[in-house]
């Protein structure tokens, strides 16, 4: 029996006695929380180069360097092509676009967060086709023209935009998402977005192409002067590239709306100055 | 009643002095004219997409542009004498560099560039600014619209990407066609 008082006195002075000295002891820093990581800017490499084409590298001034083949092309980079150039442009393993003659693209936005590969292209005249593929991981892959925000997960379509047609998507292959930046603006949810599958041609306008010929006529007729300041505000209100001047009888149509995702200083631009 | 004779004197003098005067407008106006060294065709396109007007000095060297790629640093009287010389625009027409280039002019242009032969009318009466506009139109090369009407950047940019391909393909992908044209 005192055999077995000593020992529990023992367990009990043991324990007492560590938990004297844990209590000594400096109180561990809490461990901080997992912070969230931030996405890693990523790089579209050149793949090949045929034509004049050229790029504008937002931390090189405003020089125009011709655009070679290899080169690798950062956020903030502006492409443009001439008259019989052709160039291809690989998002890392995700995406290709290729950039057709007469046009002018921006890479807004190329980030990777973990497996998702987000991209941001604006589009301020001309034609490409791009691809995204969707095997590799989630993608959030963007083209946005003055009028609409193009958006993909995993499909191929040629996109363009040119001042005087209203067409502006020839999806080939997946479902292409068309999110109408003024529909945005006006948060008119039901009608700021159209699915466009393949083998379907999307205009600008969501109208019967009948109107919208009516419409081109219209506004020929109207104005015979080129796209002006307010022309080019309406055009981008209109949502389309064609109904500058969308009464038949005359007079331009008015809104005080104006989206915001819209700089407009001398031309029409998808993006943050236009250099 | 027989007209006397003259009045038949002074309707072949009337008819003189107006074929005088119609010939007066015709030549080269500002033909010394320059543009600013663009970069290349690059740079020519960014710089016209900008524009609310083309001038016919521009169109001349967005013409040139398209069939040698590059235009030389020249006034504008230069440019013309190489279009006439190539049949791109028609000898003894009028052109003023400073002008806004027409509809209908830059549709012959890009017409002859290409080699648009057309339909029965183009093919019966040759190259016209109406019937080569109304042409392209068919072709999906220009939207609707008049033929007298002034470009703006933007469009004298599309027509100009639009005969770049069809003159290398001899066809145009449905993204580039000018819906609402005369088809």
């Amino acid at each position: 029996m005192r055999k077995n008082v000593l020992t529990l006195g023992s367990v009990l002075l043991v324990v007492s006695l560590s938990a004297l000295a844990a209590s000594k002891e400096p109180a561990k820093p809490a461990k901080p929380a997992k912070a969230a990581k931030a996405p890693d800017t990523i790089h579209a490499t050149v793949v090949s180069v045929s034509g004049p084409a050229q790029k504008l590298v937002a931390t090189n001034g405003r020089k125009w360097q011709k655009l070679r083949a290899g080169e690798k092309l950062g956020e903030l980079t502006v492409v443009r092509t001439g008259l019989g150039a052709k160039v291809v442009l690989k998002f890392a393993d995700r995406g290709e676009i290729v950039v057709n003659n007469a046009t002018k693209i921006g890479i807004r936005e190329l980030r990777k967060r973990g497996q998702e590969v987000k991209a941001d292209v604006g589009l301020k005249y001309g034609t490409m086709r791009a691809s995204v593929e969707s095997g590799r991981g989630k993608n959030d892959f963007r083209i946005s023209t003055p009028v609409a925000t193009l958006s993909v997960r995993g499909s191929s379509a040629d996109v363009g935009f040119m001042a005087d047609s209203s067409r502006m998507l020839d999806a080939k292959a997946g479902l292409w998402r068309v999110l109408r930046k003024l529909a945005l603006a006006q948060a008119q949810e039901g009608a700021a977005e159209r699915l466009i599958r393949a083998g379907e041609v999307a205009n600008s306008s969501p109208e019967t192409p009948i109107t919208i010929a009516l419409q081109q006529r219209a506004s020929q007729v109207y104005d015979s002067f080129g796209v002006t300041m307010v022309e080019q505000k309406t055009l981008i209100l209109n949502q389309t590239g064609k109904r500058i001047n969308n009464t038949p009888s005359g007079g331009t149509k008015t809104t005080t709306v104006e989206p915001t995702s819209i700089i407009i200083k001398d031309d029409i631009v998808p993006w943050p100055p236009w250099p | 009643m027989r007209p006397k004779r003259h009045d038949v004197t002074l309707w072949a003098a009337g008819i003189f002095l107006a074929a005088v005067a119609g010939c007066s407008g015709k030549g080269i106006q500002g033909g010394k004219a320059t543009l600013p060294a663009d970069d290349g065709s690059p740079g020519f396109l960014d710089r016209i997409a900008s524009q609310k007007m083309v001038s016919e000095n521009d169109a001349c060297r967005g013409v040139l542009m398209l069939l040698d790629a590059e235009d030389q640093p020249a006034a504008f009287e230069k440019r013309v004498e190489k279009l006439v010389a190539r049949g791109i625009l028609p000898a003894g027409g009028s052109h003023d560099a400073a002008k806004p280039i027409r509809r209908g002019k830059l549709a012959y242009m890009i017409c002859q560039a290409c080699d648009i032969s057309g339909g029965v009318i183009l093919s019966l009466t040759g190259p016209s600014e109406r019937y080569c506009h109304r042409e392209l139109q068919y072709l999906q090369m220009m939207s609707g619209g008049g033929q007298f009407q002034r470009v703006s950047g933007m469009e004298f940019v599309a027509v100009l990407s639009r005969a770049d391909i069809y003159m290398r393909t001899g066809q145009l992908p449905v993204i580039m066609e000018a819906t609402g044209g005369g088809r």
